[in-house]
């Protein structure tokens, strides 16, 4: 019943994002085959699945960084599908790593300016020169970046090399760098795989927070069912790259393909999807 | 925003900066020649014209991190459109007899100079451009390889084209480049090198650098940044070329072979790949070398020891690798902000020993 396409992409009448029957093909593999999905302006979306379903492949696909075999991606009506990342993330597209991807060798305060410097709002004319306007905008970038870090608890880390930082700041250092294009639709790949229950915690604080106070809409990967049942206003289930289910936690949780996917099925059960 | 920098102050460190940096070039256009042993003078000469080319290089491969085994070409490429106008339109534009001035006898010839070495810049940096848009698609060994190539091709070429003087070079270049010259080129590459390191354009390449998927993601174009960088970074490297050809007076093919390219990417790797302050004594050091080792001649022992370049090399690269860890660390700049941290650094060690004393 839940698993019905009819209904999946009906209930998102105001869409940040729209996925129309997207694919992905690598060689013969049907990385992700035919998928629709819709993200609602300002929910949190979940995206779950065993491992090798595509879900990272998913995000790829969202910001640029795997071309679409078919299909067409649409941020706020907008065609997405065939732009490069970094276009993408100027229309408002960030994203986390599954595989934290700081850059480690730099500041901790360096990571989150270098993010925003697209935004920064002067050239090579200007950093040559270094006049007033250089000045200005980068007193205001510079302002950007400490405030960001200041409300998030980073603070006394801006000197240390990213890399030296614990795991899970770094966790959080990869959110606030995303944050830092500011973006509207952000895309956090396990955010919080490798943390412990107390991180996860706080982490999930940080997601609800940067959710209301950015105005942002979340797509959120993760397979903590702790965090994306609690976090969640819609999960989508995929497997073998392609949906199985859509729906609110209660639902998703006691969908018997999801139960199957997760877990196997028994003989007694008959092999009647596809 | 409720902070906003005051324009004086701005304009004030700007104008101040602007002073300090034209002492520095004065000094180092007037001051060295003047302190210097002349025996001393054409190593450091060199030295600091390898200066120039190795921030060329650095932009790219300390700060972008893309590996460029090629720029000895870029180099050659801006060695020979500069020293081609000042020994084929020179003549003609000022009456250059064979023997070629000197030095530069009037305004005009000086501007000529500059703009035959700006056209050496622009050449390279085109050179660059080209280059850069297929090869830095490729990553790490790849793109050393592809730009490896492209330096050989370059060497080939010209030890081919019997009007640029075939495998012989160009000769007969005026000796252009004095000490001021070098000064004022030197600072003013500084200056560039330092304000893209220190604002947008450069932490873009440092971006890059550090993972160009993560930057990617954040909005930096990373293909168009990288061919930037390839192509500023050759250019500078160009006019260091076009230096060099009028300092030493001829060029040759053989300048452009890989072997002096290893040489650029040594000095920017020991200078702690990235450092604009370690690139440039790494630059010096390395370029002096081969001419301070001329004096081996007064003790003969020592010659015979260690009178070939490649032992002192070797060495030198075991030492300053082994000390660079302990130098570099972290990409140390001789910057203002670096200044103005030990000063403060170094009052409140000094309070601190007071505090004991007076407690």
């Amino acid at each position: 019943m839940a698993s019905d396409p009819g209904h999946l992409v009906a209930p998102v009448p105001d869409a940040m994002l729209e996925l129309q029957s997207v694919s992905r093909f690598f060689g013969g593999l049907a990385a992700v085959r035919n998928l629709d999905m819709a993200i609602g302006r300002g929910s949190i979306h979940g995206l779950i699945g065993p491992n090798g379903a595509g879900k990272t492949t998913v995000f790829n696909l969202i910001t640029g960084a795997t071309p679409l075999s078919s299909g067409s991606i649409r941020m706020e009506g907008r065609e997405i599908g065939h732009l490069a990342p970094h276009a993408i993330n100027r229309l408002g597209v960030a994203r986390t790593f599954q595989n934290i991807r700081l850059f480690k060798g730099i500041s901790v305060f360096e990571n989150v300016r270098t993010a925003g410097s697209w935004r920064s709002g002067y050239g090579w004319i200007h950093g040559l020169v270094q006049g007033y306007t250089f000045h200005l905008r980068e007193a205001e970038l510079h302002q950007r970046t400490s405030e960001l870090l200041d409300e998030f608890g980073l603070a006394h880390r801006a000197k240390e090399p990213a890399g030296a930082l614990p795991y899970g700041e770094q966790r959080r250092l990869e959110i606030l760098r995303a944050l830092a294009t500011r973006p509207k639709l952000l895309l956090l790949d396990e955010p919080a795989a490798g943390l412990n229950a107390s991180e996860t915690d706080a982490l999930m604080q940080l997601v609800e927070r940067i959710l209301e106070q950015y105005e942002l809409t979340i797509l959120v990967i993760e397979h903590d069912m702790r965090m994306v049942m609690e976090l969640c206003d819609t999960i989508t289930v995929l497997d073998l790259g392609e949906k199985i289910c859509e729906g609110d936690p209660a639902a998703v949780r006691n969908d018997p393909l999801v139960i199957q996917a997760y877990l196997g099925r028994g003989d007694t059960v008959d092999a009647s999807d596809q | 925003m409720a902070y906003r920098p005051d324009p004086v102050r701005v304009y004030g460190h700007w104008l101040l900066a602007a002073a300090g940096l034209s002492l520095a070039a004065a000094a180092i256009g007037y001051g060295i020649p003047k302190v210097l042993p002349t025996f001393h003078l054409d190593p450091l000469a060199l030295g600091l014209i390898y200066a120039v080319i190795a921030l060329g290089l650095n932009i790219v491969n300390g700060q972008a991190g893309q590996f460029s085994i090629g720029h000895a070409a870029f180099a050659g490429i801006g060695a020979y459109t500069a020293g081609g106008l000042s020994t084929m339109v020179g003549p003609r534009l000022f009456g250059w007899g064979p023997g070629m001035p000197a030095q530069l006898d009037s305004p005009a010839a000086a501007v000529f100079f500059m703009a035959s070495l700006l056209a050496g810049g622009l050449v390279a940096a085109l050179f660059g451009y080209l280059v850069g848009i297929p090869t830095l698609r490729l990553r790490g060994d790849y793109l050393a390889i592809a730009t490896l190539g492209f330096g050989e091709i370059m060497r080939v070429v010209l030890d081919n084209t019997a009007s640029l003087g075939g495998p012989l070079g160009m000769h007969g270049i005026p000796r252009f480049t004095t000490y001021p010259v070098i000064g004022v080129a030197l600072v003013l590459t500084l200056i560039v090198c330092r304000n893209i390191a220190t604002s947008v354009p450069g932490r873009c390449f440092v971006a890059l650098r550090e993972d160009e998927i993560a930057a990617e993601s954040l909005g930096i174009a990373t293909t168009r940044v990288k061919v930037n960088a390839m192509a500023l970074s050759a250019g500078v490297a160009g006019i260091g070329g076009g230096l060099l050809a009028h300092r030493l007076g001829s060029y040759m093919p053989v300048d452009l072979s890989w072997v002096r390219s290893v040489e650029f990417v040594l000095m920017v790797v020991l200078g702690g790949s990235g450092s604009i302050t370690g690139t440039v004594i790494a630059a010096i050091t390395l370029g002096m070398l081969p001419g301070e080792m001329l004096q081996l001649t007064k003790w003969p022992w020592l010659q015979k020891l260690i009178g070939n370049k490649m032992v002192v090399y070797s060495v030198l690269l075991i030492v300053m690798m082994l000390v660079r860890s302990l130098w570099f660390k972290g990409g140390w700049e001789l910057s203002f902000q670096w200044m103005r941290d030990s000063a403060a650094r170094l009052r409140r060690r000094l309070s601190r020993r007071e505090g004991p004393a007076n407690g």
